[in-house]
């Protein structure tokens, strides 16, 4: 790890040490949707990096936090990051937190997307399934993928369960290639 | 194909009703990607130096193991692994192709072949890192390894399951000693392994068409990881050869390894170490790299069920300075070393063994008995020649005796010099210094001194084959045979002349 990444680390572990109590489900993926948008948009950040006043930077990070829905407690840690010249971790810290999160509540968030859309109870079979296979507790968001074709796929940052007509398409390609 | 959702949800349902949990793959993505290494998060289980298959089908092996990432070395250049892409475990260490299938063929550091020979068909596959055999499972070293070089078969004995360490500057003749002895060890039932470690594709081919031409490739394997593969290649070859070696000797044979060159290997370890942002140290080169090499230096050696690995490792330094770091890591790890002189080298002394600079630890204990009774203060000689050498240079008038020992040096320096591609048997190497011992060699011009060595060996050959077979036999010169040598040499001067 490089040292931005020790210090997002730290930041994010004595962040979830305090607050992870506060932070439920719905919040996790407020805090997912703003790591995101800040991906997406590094330059959000540059506003609070400028010398402006604080009554300033104090309306954008409101502004910021209202349109992400992101728990009070993330405005004083801006404000730390500002104090200490660190704003720019703040989107790594938005990851870490997601990934301790999990850790520390035992919790794993996975990603499913599924070729055709599927109704709640059918849902609720995969979750279970998972819920089986990880022995935790889940997390799970959904989207339609259609270039899988046919079939689902669940992914975490630790497992994957795929059946997909894509996975088996893109085994036999490798399979052709290595043979070629 | 229409698959309906329906069946998707059905495989879960087998699933939960207590079938196999099939397919939850450990997996972690991929953050960043850059110089053949890259982050990952995830793969909270792995282990270290596990292989792992990224999406796109390229390969990795983990080097680091963070809290929140591990660190991936790509195998491949290509295909390219791309940031969010998928890692998946393998649950397997780096594993290298072995058997007698390999031999004669070229592959490179991922077991895949170089050569246009088709498919290795490998025995096995065997991982390259594994438990290194302890006191109890080894033997002495006292069997000599003949690399047909005389100045080192005579001075600085090689013995099967030995490492010996070739050391000196560019172009000063390390490789061509390496190849020499693997080219002296036809028809002598020692498989060889030649490791070439980020050189030139073109110096490799060199060497792979030296060993064709001389019918070498036939009892050989060479693991290649030039200078354009990636890193990890290049750190990978040369345990991918001692896996190969290794397994000749869990047959009971023996097998000689040529690491060439180290420095390299060193080198490649230094980037991916600087890479991984691990702390650098003396000449950036991490804390590890001792262990680097003595691990992998440690399994050579000779084994009570009969096999051995003798190892020539190959280290490159700049201007004749054997006190770098890495040089004097592998001094220390090896039983010798072979010090290649470029003074030497200039002067056409060739090969530019510098004697005094060169020891082999194991010594006489890996020397037939016939060299032995020829060698004895041979050593001596030469650094009393070198001394004087020194000391005759300032124009000082010497004595009789001086100028005697002046003559003598000479001569054996004549006599050491060898020209690549030629290899003495012990018995020739033998008979050669048998003629300089009792002094046949003081009246012969400098410049006939190794044409009449070599050819009193051949004449004792080719004439007196009885006495020749018996040294050969009993790798001994008895007392009746050095009564008959003596006469022979009288003998063929007067013809020689």
């Amino acid at each position: 790890m490089n040292e931005s990444d020790i210090l997002a680390s730290r930041y994010a572990v004595a962040f979830v040490n305090l607050y992870s109590s506060k932070i439920t489900e719905k919040d996790f993926f407020n805090i997912i949707e703003s790591f995101n948008f800040l991906s997406e948009n590094p330059q959000v950040l540059l506003m609070l990096e400028f010398p402006f006043v604080k009554e300033n930077k104090q309306l954008f990070i409101d502004k910021f936090l209202q349109k992400f829905f992101l728990i009070s407690e993330f405005s004083d840690l801006l404000n730390l990051l500002i104090d200490s010249n660190r704003v720019s971790l703040f989107r790594k810290i938005l990851e870490f937190i997601t990934w301790k999160y999990q850790i520390y509540t035992g919790k794993i968030f996975f990603r499913l997307y599924i070729s055709h859309q599927l109704d709640q109870a059918e849902i609720d079979i995969i979750k279970l399934f998972l819920m089986k296979c990880t022995n935790s507790n889940i997390i799970y968001n959904y989207e339609v993928d259609s270039a899988l074709i046919a079939g689902i796929r669940a992914l975490s940052s630790n497992y994957l369960w795929e059946y997909s007509v894509r996975s088996q398409l893109q085994k036999a390609k490798i399979a052709f290639e290595v043979t070629k | 194909m229409k698959v309906k959702s329906s069946d998707l949800v059905s495989i879960f349902e087998d699933v939960l009703k207590g079938g196999p949990q099939k397919n939850l793959q450990e997996v972690g993505i991929v953050l960043q990607v850059g110089d053949g290494v890259c982050r990952v998060h995830g793969l909270r289980d792995a282990i270290y130096q596990e292989v792992i298959e990224f999406e796109g089908g390229n390969k990795g092996i983990i080097f680091d193991l963070d809290e929140d990432f591990v660190s991936i070395f790509l195998l491949y250049n290509d295909p390219e692994v791309k940031e969010q892409e998928i890692a998946k475990r393998t649950y397997n260490t780096f594993k290298a192709p072995v058997g007698h299938n390999l031999l004669g063929r070229v592959i490179n550091a991922v077991g895949k072949p170089l050569d246009s020979l088709g498919e290795l068909n490998a025995q096995n596959y065997n991982p390259i890192e594994t438990t290194i055999p302890g006191v109890i499972e080894r033997s002495p070293i006292d069997e000599p390894l003949q690399t047909g070089v005389l100045v080192i078969d005579s001075l600085i004995p090689i013995g099967k399951g030995q490492r010996e360490l070739i050391i000196g500057n560019r172009n000063t003749g390390k490789t061509s000693i390496a190849i020499d002895t693997i080219l002296n060890q036809k028809n002598k039932n020692v498989f060889c392994i030649y490791v070439s470690i980020g050189q030139r594709q073109a110096s490799l081919a060199r060497i792979v068409q030296q060993l064709e031409v001389n019918d070498a490739l036939r009892y050989s394997v060479v693991v290649g990881a030039d200078a354009g593969d990636p890193v990890l290649n290049q750190y990978l070859a040369p345990y991918v050869g001692c896996t190969i070696a290794e397994y000749f000797r869990s047959k009971g044979q023996d097998a000689l390894i040529v690491y060439d060159n180290l420095t390299n290997h060193a080198v490649a370890y230094r980037e991916m170490s600087l890479l991984m942002r691990r702390p650098p140290g003396r000449e950036a080169f991490p804390g590890d790299v001792f262990y680097l090499h003595s691990r992998l230096l440690e399994r050579a050696g000779k084994l009570k069920n009969g096999g051995s690995i003798t190892a020539l490792p190959i280290a490159q330094v700049q201007r004749d300075d054997i006190t770098a770091y890495i040089p004097t890591n592998l001094i220390s790890i090896t039983d010798g070393q072979i010090f290649l002189d470029t003074k030497l080298f200039n002067e056409g002394i060739r090969p530019a063994v510098n004697v005094e600079l060169s020891v082999s630890r194991v010594g006489g204990a890996a020397q037939t008995k016939a060299i032995k009774q020829v060698t004895k203060a041979l050593g001596l000689e030469l650094a009393q020649y070198h001394e004087l050498q020194a000391f005759a240079q300032f124009g000082a008038e010497l004595d009789e005796i001086s100028q005697a020992r002046l003559k003598r040096g000479a001569i054996i320096i004549e006599l050491l010099k060898q020209p690549q591609y030629q290899h003495y048997s012990f018995v020739d190497q033998a008979l050669m210094l048998f003629v300089f011992k009792e002094h046949f060699l003081d009246s012969i011009q400098l410049e006939r001194v190794n044409d009449f060595a070599i050819k009193y060996a051949s004449y004792v050959q080719s004439v007196y084959s009885d006495v020749y077979e018996e040294i050969e036999r009993e790798k001994f010169i008895s007392d009746s045979n050095k009564k008959k040598l003596i006469e022979i040499a009288k003998e063929f001067k007067k013809i020689f002349s």
